[in-house]
């Protein structure tokens, strides 16, 4: 028996089996590729984390509020609200924190939820201007007023996003209904006649939802069905007739506000892997959490940073929209349609810009347009290009 | 009421309020600032953290306070119940 013969045998009698050893072979690669991305992820964070912390280090006077951020959240397509919450405590969270952003939840289990809310937070502004008795505290106290739109809405995902844009699409164009309305005639104030200026662009686009001209109010279809009167019992129509009057909105341009109301709106892209086709890149994603908590990071930083940018409807109302596409499967092809909102809507908002370097000394948010008509490739996925992640 | 007795009743709430806002300022005071002392203002991270201290202490107050409503009404209730099926043996006698 040679040396090798030898040596071997004393090896192989204190090791344990093949089948063994394969096993303690894959377990432990798996252990170590999850370990590793762990740590990196944490590195990453705390990079991120240093990068946003002279934020909470600032002196603020006791007269005045730490910015605040409403975070509205509604399902995704194919998963559930608590998904949502799990990747926001896990990913953004900690950044928000971090740099002492207080945020506030508007989300909903039901599907138009989010939109109802947003919807009346407008018309509790409008009211608040038309009459500013009605939400004046008892206390003169010399602070930002809570129902304002002060604070920034940032959407989770392509679906709290859309039903943010309809919910203020809508409630600029809306009026609150009237049992909530002391004095409607205030809120009714006389506005100048918006004419339609004649450019080549306007023919080429498609036909909004809303064709106003002057004066014209749509009436909501459902008051049509309403006419039949049933011989039984001739009271309920009456009253179902009115309640119906009641919660149904009406939309028009002369309830566009007179007053000046910027919101700024925001998006977060949600990293959503449903469906059956997705499921090899769900496996990937467990390995690579730090590729996620990177794109879901750099996109938190931008909204710590918070320089916004006027609305653009052409590029503004696609975003996020390869989340749908992603869920369907399909990797090319024409995107979902995106949602039209009204120009003068879209002429008032602002909207966060989507990457942020954070700079002690640059404290100004506002920026007027560095990059009008051009494609941006960034961590937000703008027009339907993919983000880097799995 | 007499004069007497409001004065009594002011100053028991004022005597609430004082003790109420020291304990609030204290907890507060303890949990959120940095004992570094870097500069002599509040940073936006200690106000933010000392707002919601506020919140939350009230909203606990809140909390404790309508759970001893509750259960002391629970037990009037009982109580009541017990004289009323006393009453009631009473009178079949």
């Amino acid at each position: 028996m040679s040396t090798y013969d030898k040596f071997a045998k004393k090896v192989k009698s204190k090791i344990p089996s093949k089948p063994w050893l394969i096993f303690m072979g894959c377990s432990g690669l798996i252990a170590s590729a999850i370990y590793y991305d762990k740590q990196e992820k944490k590195k990453i964070q705390k990079r991120l984390i240093d990068q946003v912390s002279f934020y909470a280090n600032r002196p603020i006077s006791t007269d005045t509020h730490p910015r605040k951020v409403m975070v509205c959240m509604a399902a995704p397509m194919g998963t559930s609200l608590r998904k949502l919450k799990v990747h926001f405590e896990e990913y953004i969270e900690p950044i928000f924190d971090a740099a002492a952003l207080d945020y506030e939840f508007i989300d909903s289990r039901i599907d138009g939820g989010v939109r109802s809310k947003i919807i009346n937070l407008v018309h509790k502004r409008k009211q608040e201007e038309a009459d500013p008795s009605l939400y004046r505290l008892p206390i003169e106290i010399p602070v930002q007023p809570q129902i304002s739109f002060t604070e920034d809405l940032i959407a989770f995902g392509r679906a709290s996003y859309r039903e943010m844009l309809e919910g203020l699409n809508q409630g600029f164009l809306s009026q609150p209904p009237k049992e909530y309305i002391k004095d409607i005639n205030k809120i009714n104030k006389k506005k100048k006649t918006i004419k339609p200026t004649p450019d080549k662009k306007d023919e080429n686009k498609k036909k909004s939802i809303f064709n106003f001209k002057k004066n014209n109010k749509i009436e909501d279809k459902s008051k049509d069905t309403t006419k039949i009167e049933t011989p039984e019992t001739p009271s309920t129509p009456k009253k179902e007739i009115k309640e119906e009057e009641d919660f149904h909105l009406k939309f028009s341009e002369d309830y566009l506000p007179d007053f000046d109301i910027t919101p700024i709106v925001g998006l977060i892209s949600f990293n959503n892997l449903v469906g059956r086709h997705n499921f090899g890149r769900r496996v990937v994603s467990w390995f690579n959490e730090r590729k996620i908590a990177e794109n879901y990071g750099k996109q938190a930083v931008a909204v710590v940073v918070g320089k916004h940018v006027p609305f653009e409807e052409e590029r503004d109302c696609r975003l996020g929209l390869f989340e749908e596409r992603r869920v369907v499967s399909k990797k090319t092809g024409p995107l979902p349609k995106m949602y039209r909102m009204h120009q003068e809507v879209a002429r008032r908002l602002r909207i966060i810009q989507d990457f942020g370097i954070p700079d002690e000394n640059d404290t100004e948010r506002r920026v007027d347009n560095p990059n009008k008509g051009r494609k941006l490739v960034n961590a937000f996925g703008r027009l339907g290009e993919p983000l880097e992640i799995y | 009421m007499d004069n007497e007795t409001q004065m009594r009743m002011a100053q028991q709430e004022f005597e609430l309020v004082t003790d109420l806002l020291h304990k609030i300022t204290q907890r507060c005071y303890q949990k959120c600032y940095d004992k570094n002392y870097k500069t002599g203002d509040a940073t936006t991270k200690e106000s933010l953290c000392m707002d919601k201290c506020v919140v939350k202490y009230f909203q606990v107050n809140k909390n404790v306070n309508d759970k001893l409503q509750a259960a002391s009404q629970a037990k009037m209730e009982q109580q009541l119940r017990a004289q009323e099926i006393l009453e009631k043996r009473r009178r079949r006698k």
